[in-house]
């Protein structure tokens, strides 16, 4: 008796679980739907032509699917250089950070110095100052180096990141000191063991850093908004909200307004798709919204 | 004549007698960035707030605390904290609760937990500007998806984003759907860090699904809850992005938050001062909820 009421206790725990399973991949599914219906809404309208847009009777997909407003964006407005303007910007960014953020973190994990706590605690204070708080100042030092309105005044405020250097910090923490000191016997010098070893050892953080910070720079708005002018310096979020008001907001222009704004989401979610492991493990690591 | 001991090789001692300044030097580059772009604007943004200066003119004038007055005084102000405090308060507990239930989910699958995470965690890495018209095309008044869903369910149509009651709405629905995914990653890192064990003695103590989450998740789960929180709270203090390119605050100031306020007070009215002591209170706003964090994370949060 015992032995068969086990077994029919562990089948009924089985399907229990089974059906449990199955009910939480039915419910993340109706989600998702909701979830992923403005990607999917972008992508459909971008494709139809405009006598579907106006009808009356909406499809879910287009029905004759057609590339005209991806072309009519491509000859009404600069995008390519929008798009390679953001993508210089935020590589360019990317690598000062890592140039700024390595020794930093380096000097955090594993040298000891008078201050180190006080300093380090002076740098995570930083990630709690909003952005909005320090824009006017920034505004005007820029005013008065004069990069308004230039490439300079787009990187140069950004060149260091205290989540990066939060984040590497943690990584160094692990390595163990005896490999540094086996380099350090074998005459590696500071800098060597900072670039060769550490952070060599520590490329997944500064892969998933990467990912965080390209995304977060390809995605700004505020700034490009306050300093740039000039088209031909026009990030991809400004050049598409420029294109959006010259072709006014009107419902002849959704075609197109969905089209540009493919053009502007989807490289960044290929970058997140390619990178979604590191770029959510670097969150988790720190738990901050860099 | 006494002759000095040399050393055999001077400039190995000069360098390990300037070892200590190494550390320095590496933290260098990053201090002066945050030195010239975050530090000193914290000071100097204070600084201007006591003045009244309109960019377009040439000379501020000093004006004490006027510009603090005259915001308390503004009913434009009030109603941008009020709109600001109904996103948070709205977006916050939300998309938390949402958050919280996908991870509870997703951490129990046995399969697929990549493929769902990634999904919902999509709209945070996702250009906000773009999503934003988007949205903007699925509100739209008339050939929006949801007015011709609502049409065919013959229910009442909106006109969504240019209607005072229903902006701001619109406005937490992106925003709530756009943090999800990140309060939804950190629930899950925070879930799998609750020890097996303890729901394994809480069952044979006879607990059933309820009571374990009510006794163990809640509980252990509750330093990950904080820092969602507050994390949470700072970035949506900040709403930006969606405000300014599609309602610009309207209509009739129905979604102007305090953000929006300070960007349009300095770079479009160009009063620096007055917006200079908006951007101190926003921080001081930030700040409070910091602290209020470190308290709360020094006594009520349980830990092991």
């Amino acid at each position: 008796m015992p032995r068969a009421f086990g077994q029919r206790l562990s089948w009924n725990l089985r399907t229990r679980e089974i059906l449990s399973e199955f009910g939480f991949h039915l419910i993340l599914l109706l989600g998702a739907i909701f979830w992923l219906l403005p990607f999917f809404w972008m992508v459909s309208t971008a494709l139809k032509p405009v006598a579907e847009i106006f009808s009356p009777n909406v499809t879910l997909l287009p029905v004759n699917p057609t590339l005209d407003n991806y072309t009519k964006v491509w000859a009404s407005s600069p995008f390519a250089r929008y798009l390679l303007n953001s993508f210089l910007v935020a590589i360019l960014i990317l690598v000062g950070q890592i140039l700024t953020i390595v020794p930093a973190a380096y000097a955090f994990a594993k040298r000891d110095f008078p201050g180190k706590k006080l300093l380090f605690s002076i740098f995570l204070a930083t990630m709690m100052i909003p952005f909005h708080v320090t824009i006017i100042p920034n505004y005007l030092t820029l005013a008065k180096l004069g990069w308004i309105d230039s490439y300079a005044g787009l990187i140069i405020p950004f060149l260091t990141s205290v989540f990066g250097i939060f984040l590497l910090r943690q990584f160094f923490l692990s390595v163990s000191n005896s490999l540094l000191d086996a380099a350090r016997i074998d005459g590696c010098s500071e800098l060597w063991i900072m670039w060769l070893v550490l952070a060599r050892s520590s490329l997944p953080a500064l892969a998933a850093f990467s990912v965080f910070s390209f995304v977060r720079q390809w995605n700004l708005y505020i700034w490009p908004l306050i300093i740039i002018e000039s088209t031909e310096l026009k990030t991809v979020t400004l050049g598409l909200v420029q294109f959006a008001s010259f072709e006014s907001h009107g419902v002849e222009n959704a075609g197109t307004l969905m089209a540009a704004s493919s053009l502007v989401v989807i490289p960044i979610m290929l970058v997140f798709l390619l990178a979604q492991q590191q770029f959510i493990e670097g969150i988790t690591t720190t738990g901050v919204k860099g | 004549m006494k002759s000095i001991p040399t050393p055999a090789n001077p400039r190995k001692r000069l360098s390990e007698r300037l070892a200590w300044v190494a550390p320095y030097l590496y933290l260098l580059p990053a201090a002066l960035i945050l030195l010239i772009f975050t530090f000193y604007p914290l000071i100097y943004t204070l600084w201007i707030s006591f003045f009244k200066w309109d960019l377009l003119q040439a000379n501020p004038r000093f004006v004490g605390l006027n510009n603090y007055s005259v915001m308390i005084d503004s009913s434009q102000f009030w109603n941008a904290v009020k709109n600001t405090f109904i996103y948070i308060l709205v977006v916050g507990p939300l998309s938390m609760i949402i958050a919280l239930a996908l991870a509870l989910m997703i951490n129990r699958l046995e399969r697929l937990r990549v493929l769902w995470r990634t999904i919902y965690f999509l709209p945070y890495s996702a250009t906000i500007v773009g999503m934003g018209f988007v949205w903007a095309w699925i509100f739209h008044p008339q050939l929006g998806i949801v007015n011709h869903v609502l049409d065919w369910l013959r229910w009442p149509t909106r006109t969504w984003l240019n209607d005072s009651s229903t902006a701001l709405p619109v406005l937490i629905i992106i925003g709530t759907w756009q943090i999800v995914g990140y309060n939804m990653v950190l629930f899950m890192a925070g879930l799998s860090n609750i020890p097996r064990g303890l729901y394994e003695a809480a069952e044979i103590d006879g607990a059933g699904p309820l009571q374990r989450f009510w006794q163990v998740t809640v509980p252990m789960l509750s330093p990950t809850t904080l820092l969602v929180l507050v994390t949470t709270g700072i970035v949506l203090f900040q709403v930006f992005d969606t405000v300014q390119v599609l309602t610009g605050g309207g209509p009739a100031r129905s979604t102007e938050v305090l953000a929006f306020l300070l960007w349009q007070e300095a770079f479009v009215s160009f009063r620096v001062g007055y917006a200079a002591a908006l951007a101190y209170v926003m921080f001081s706003i930030v700040m409070i909820l910091t602290l209020l964090q470190s308290f709360l994370a020094g006594r009520k949060v349980h830990y092991q």
